[in-house]
């Protein structure tokens, strides 16, 4: 059976729960949420509102409604970069940041935006000095990842959150990585826009995603279309999540997410970070010792998430990430993971890395297998 | 279904609607989820109906818990009344 190791991408396995809960609506529920009043009808409404309170509930998010659901944490970026951000807008990022969020904002840039780039160290962190520096001229929002998708280092969000609400500054966070394994609460850090995806640390299939909008913050639909509601109005009712959530839900996927959080909550986050970042501290040990192989990123393991780099002198990262499936059934990542920015900052562009990302589900065995698997693809 | 007096409150969305209905449920209080009647502008196609006997009971829970309807009619007659 495949060891997979690439739950930065998606995770997998999915806890049963989640399998049921999508097949169960997909075969027994079949409507569709919001749309008619009809028992069935109501039945799908409340499985969204539920799994919405559920999202509220992981984040410490004040009010439900305030939970928009996306096709993927790529979409909620893109809704809140464009939703919110106008021409003659200043916005601070980070070098560390993945393509969905790097690429909204370069088209952003070319529309009249002014686009800071603040470099990470070679650990992948970006010190908050240097952030707060870059922010001091007039900055309308600050948009970072929380957890680096290459490297797994972990931003100071718990700093920069409180120190931009005192300034006036939003702040929109990238949870990609971090989701499902560290605390976030948005009251406490101070996030105004939080970008989700349901499909990895929260253990929903894939199609499924988030974007938290801070009380108060209006912003622009992606989407505009059919809500269910106000129908006689010619655009979407202002309201959320309404508003920004044209077309038709995602019910079999979002009932999956729900099963997701359910299993996220009963079982601790405390408790998946632990086992994750045991794994990851193994292989933080074990790794170095194969012959030519350098791990990439930060030493600290307090300021690391569940992903690792590495690279192995003359060999290509492509080729030793083929070989470790062919040869083994072991799934891991090469390339540039949709982070080119990230690579140059911590030394690995264009080359790339292997990514090793353990889940909930990966075991100790499984890292043993990998650590045999490149300690013989070494030896050629 | 609807009788003289009965109270119709709409919300201007299905999120809202069903807020209401978690807490009324919690509050064990007797009422219905129903279409909106078509003759009541609404901004959402569900709305929660009960007797005027329960009126003060209902208001005051959705107000506690912020959840104070965007309208409320009383039936009078073959129409109906906005508070």
């Amino acid at each position: 059976m495949a060891i997979y190791l690439d739950n930065a991408a998606t995770s997998h396995p999915k806890p049963e729960g989640v399998y049921r809960a999508a097949d169960r609506t997909l075969r027994e529920l079949g409507a569709s949420p919001g749309r008619g009043s009809y028992q069935a009808a109501i039945a799908a409404s409340r499985l969204l509102f539920e799994t919405r309170l559920a999202a509220a509930r992981l984040f410490g998010a004040p009010e439900a409604a305030r939970i928009v659901f996306t096709a993927s944490a790529t979409e909620a970026l893109n809704l809140a970069l464009f939703g919110l951000i106008n021409p003659g807008d200043r916005v601070v990022t980070t070098s560390m940041e993945h393509n969905a969020v790097l690429r909204p904002l370069e088209v952003l840039r070319r529309r009249g935006v002014e686009v800071v780039k603040v470099p990470a160290n070679t650990d992948g962190f970006v010190v908050p000095t240097e952030l707060k520096n870059a922010c001091t001229q007039r900055t309308r929002l600050l948009v970072l990842s929380h957890c680096s998708n290459v490297s797994g280092t972990r931003q100071a969000i718990e700093e920069m959150g409180p120190w931009c609400r005192k300034q006036g500054i939003l702040l929109l966070v990238d949870a990609a990585q971090s989701a499902g394994l560290f605390d976030i609460d948005v009251e406490s850090m101070a996030i105004d826009l939080l970008a989700v995806p349901g499909h990895k640390g929260l253990f929903g299939p894939s199609g499924t995603g988030l974007l938290y909008v801070r009380e108060d913050l209006q912003i622009r639909p992606l989407l505009v279309g059919g809500t269910g509601n106000n129908s006689t109005s010619v655009l979407p009712p202002p309201q959320l999540p309404e508003g920004l959530e044209s077309g038709t839900a995602n019910a079999p996927g979002l009932a999956g997410l729900k099963a997701g959080i359910e299993f996220l909550l009963a079982t601790g986050i405390d408790t998946i970070r632990h086992h994750e970042l045991n794994l990851v501290q193994r292989l933080r040990q074990e790794l170095p010792k194969i012959p030519g192989l350098r791990l990439h990123g930060g030493n600290a393991l307090d300021r690391q998430g569940s992903a690792l780099s590495f690279t192995i002198a003359g060999h290509d990262p492509a080729a030793i990430s083929f070989l470790l499936d062919r040869d083994h059934g072991i799934q891991t990542r090469a390339g540039l993971h949709c982070a080119p920015d990230a690579h140059r900052s911590i030394g690995t562009f264009p080359q790339g890395t292997v990514r090793i990302s353990p889940g909930w589900f990966s075991t100790e065995q499984d890292i043993s297998t990998l650590l045999a698997a490149l300690a013989d693809l070494v030896k050629g | 279904m609807i009788k003289e007096q009965d109270y119709i409150a709409i919300f201007h969305s299905t999120h809202r609607v069903l807020a209401a209905e978690k807490t009324l449920k919690e509050q064990a209080v007797d009422f219905l989820l129903i279409p909106t009647p078509r003759e009541l502008t609404s901004a959402c196609g569900l709305a929660i109906f009960f007797a005027p006997e329960l009126a003060l009971e209902i208001g005051s829970i959705l107000s506690d818990a912020d959840l104070w309807p965007t309208d409320l009619f009383v039936r009078e007659g073959s129409g109906f009344r906005k508070l």
